[in-house]
């Protein structure tokens, strides 16, 4: 086993680089870069000077190399650890991501943790009661949350939260907390605010988690061996439990390597809209303004986790599922 | 008639699809003697799984047990009762009890009837903890045993491997061992060698023999296969479309058949040592559709003997030949079945 995993993490490697090298790509397919969108910028602002500096200014952040050894650069110095410096503010990349950490794995956590457990629940709770009026309630539940998108759903709360209590949550802090030290009421202010988007994505989450789960598990309860477990007289608890529910697991399982990149890649939409300090709004700011580096090392990141979310799932089915483990 | 282990009264399973009625066991009726073999016969879809799952209270939504009596007799502190299985719930403790331990069952998929996640170990002994109190290790033991006693070679071993390295006849070995581990009474077997090759269903067959004479256990043996149930039934019910059309000891049912279906059954099958020319010779006719039984005597449509205006009117009344013989059809006696039957449920 432990070779196994050894040989899996090797293969991240080359992995890696090919996710690196074409969101390199990716990132130069776009006409100009980072240089001429800033200076043509700068000129609408009525900056002519700065026009003369763009050799100066490409030299400085290196883009004047040639793409490969730009590339090659990078990817050395990524390995070092250093992951460059962002083009739009001139801080280390490794700070601007660092800074955004914190918020994003709380959100995505809680979202993760909620809709996992709410949903696994619930669908648990429907398969076992088909037909009944509760089973047709969480159904219906189940094909809102999966059609109105979770922005949707934020902002209805944003509205309904300001129409209540005057105040508008956007953010996950109120400015006086921001920096502050930990505290009671910064703690309760942050409960405050986060409540609006981990409800809202919660809500499409684990619709998505029920309805899989409610169909894997009724698939299972109509299978033989199902039957033939109530035959030998194993308590339904036990049959519904120890069996049927294990096995129903499998596209779940599955589905969680996905959900690791969806903790820094998911909702980005709703974190636009309620101006959450999370990375996924600083991905999409880095990629509009072409900051390369910034950039880069976000997808790089994004692609880690996909690969190590696969590596996790692959190893809890193996784990799961003897038919796996012994091929 | 007296001391029968199991009676099946007038059982109707019906499922409530969306798009309509199937009444998939429609008023069967027959009884099983302790020790002794029932073959139950008929067409892919007449009903006998069904009633199999029946007795035991398998039957899932949209199907449901709308009627009957299933009289099972058990022993209880010493003492002889007779209980209705129908009085009790499919999930109460009650059934349960009884599931695995005096009625137990083997199925038609052995592919498909062990839980894939767990080893045969652990699946042999879960059946043995769910009805006595032994410590797993015990548990273990008599499951190594009762693989000895299905012929299994290497039980230790074999103990710690999960269904998918095992073939299809020795899966149902396993199911055998397990249906033992309670010393039931009474073995409901769902055409458990359909699935096999030929070598491999005439071992299994052989071993379901001795280990009913050495277990004293009776069988309610289903099967389509009339071959099957010349080797393995002393008495034999006839199906059709949820009835049952003929009932008979195994030789009448050879020798005598009285139903036309029965016959056209018989006739359809290719006689051993015979050399056959052209196509085997099948029912005539399609099977109707489960949603539309036709009225009367459902086999009407296809009977070479239809007589318009008497078969196609009501449900002809279960006639008592010789001896055990019965036969629902109008060529042996003039009476239909009461209003019981023919209509919608
Ligand atoms: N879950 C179900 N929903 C609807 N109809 C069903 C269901 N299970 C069985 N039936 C119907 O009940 C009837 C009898 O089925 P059953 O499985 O008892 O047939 P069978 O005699 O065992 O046939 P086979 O030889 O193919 O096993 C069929 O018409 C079938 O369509
Ligand atoms: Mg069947």
């Amino acid at each position: 086993m432990t070779r196994y995993i050894v040989r899996r993490l090797l293969q991240f490697i080359p992995s890696m680089i090919l996710i690196a090298f074409v969101g390199f790509v990716i990132m130069e397919l776009p006409p100009g870069d980072y240089v001429s969108n800033y200076i043509r910028a700068q000129a609408l602002a009525g900056n002519q000077d700065m026009v003369a500096q763009e050799a100066a200014l490409r030299q400085q952040f290196g883009l004047d190399q040639p793409f490969l050894i730009r590339f090659a650069n990078w990817t050395i110095n990524l390995i070092r650890g250093d992951f460059g410096i962002s083009l739009a503010t001139r801080m280390p990349v490794s700070e601007i991501i660092g800074s955004k950490l914190g918020a994003t794995v709380a959100v995505s956590l809680c979202v993760f943790i909620l809709s996992w457990a709410i949903g696994i629940a619930l669908g648990v709770y429907s398969a076992t009661h088909q037909y009944s009026k509760t089973d047709n309630f969480l159904t219906t539940i189940s094909f809102i949350g999966l059609g109105l998108p979770d922005f949707l759903i934020a902002l209805a709360f944003l509205v309904l939260a300001w129409q209540l209590t005057g105040q508008v949550l956007t953010g996950l802090q109120s400015p006086e907390f921001i920096g502050k030290p930990f505290s009671i009421p910064l703690l309760l202010d942050f409960l405050k605010h986060l409540w609006i988007p981990v409800t809202a994505v919660v809500v499409t989450g684990m619709a998505w988690v029920m309805r899989v789960m409610r169909g894997n598990l009724l698939n299972e309860l109509g299978k033989n061996y199902v039957t033939a477990l109530r035959a030998k007289g194993v308590p339904e608890r036990t049959v519904i439990w120890k069996h049927a529910f294990r096995n129903a697991l499998h596209p779940l399982i599955g589905a969680l390597s996905q959900t690791l990149a969806f903790l820094v890649n998911g909702f980005v939409i709703t974190s636009v809209v309620l101006d959450l300090p999370t990375i996924q709004v600083t991905y999409l700011d880095a990629t509009q303004a072409q900051d390369l580096f910034l950039a880069g090392t976000i997808l790089t990141l994004i692609g880690f986790l996909v690969l190590l979310g696969t590596l996790v799932s692959d190893l809890l089915l193996a784990w799961l599922d003897p038919r796996i483990r012994f091929s | 008639m007296t001391n029968m282990l199991l009676q099946i009264k007038d059982l109707r399973t019906h499922f409530f699809t969306e798009s309509g009625v199937v009444r998939a066991v429609d008023g069967v009726s027959f009884d099983i003697a302790p020790g002794k073999t029932l073959g139950v016969v008929g067409e892919s879809g007449c009903g006998k799984s069904v009633t199999g799952y029946s007795i035991l209270q398998l039957i899932n939504p949209p199907g449901r047990i709308v009627g009957g009596q299933i009289l099972f007799e058990r022993e209880k502190n010493g003492r002889k009762e007779v209980v209705d299985l129908l009085k009790y719930g499919a999930r109460s403790e009650d059934i349960r009890q009884i599931r695995g331990n005096e009625i137990a069952m083997i199925f038609q998929e052995p592919m498909t009837s062990l839980d894939p996640l767990f080893t045969v170990g652990d699946q042999l002994a879960e059946a043995i903890l769910v009805h006595q109190k032994v410590s797993k290790r015990s548990a273990l033991d008599r499951a190594t045993e009762l693989l000895d006693k299905v012929r299994l070679p290497q039980a230790r071993e074999l103990l710690n491997k999960y269904p998918h390295q095992l073939s299809g006849g020795m899966r149902q070995r396993v199911m055998i061992a397990m249906a033992l581990s309670g010393q039931p009474k009474l073995l409901i077997a769902d055409e458990p060698t359909t699935a096999l090759d030929v070598t491999t269903e005439g071992q299994i067959l052989d071993l379901m023999q001795s280990l009913q004479e050495e277990f004293g256990m009776a069988m309610l043996f289903i099967t389509h296969d009339l071959g099957v149930i010349a080797e393995m039934a002393e008495e034999v019910v006839v199906m059709y479309l949820g009835r049952v059309v003929e009932k008979t000891d195994v030789r009448t049912l050879f020798d005598a058949p009285k139903h036309p279906y029965t016959r056209a059954l018989l006739e359809s099958i290719p006689k051993v040592g015979h050399k056959h020319d052209g196509p085997l010779q099948t029912i005539e006719g399609m099977v109707p559709s489960p949603f539309n039984i036709p009225q009367g005597c459902p086999f009407h449509p296809r009977c070479a003997r239809f007589m318009p205006g008497i078969c196609d009117e009501a449900v002809p009344a279960e006639t008592p030949l010789e001896r055990s013989h019965t036969v629902r059809c109008y060529l042996y006696s003039e009476q239909a079945e009461g209003d019981r039957y023919g209509n919608p449920a």
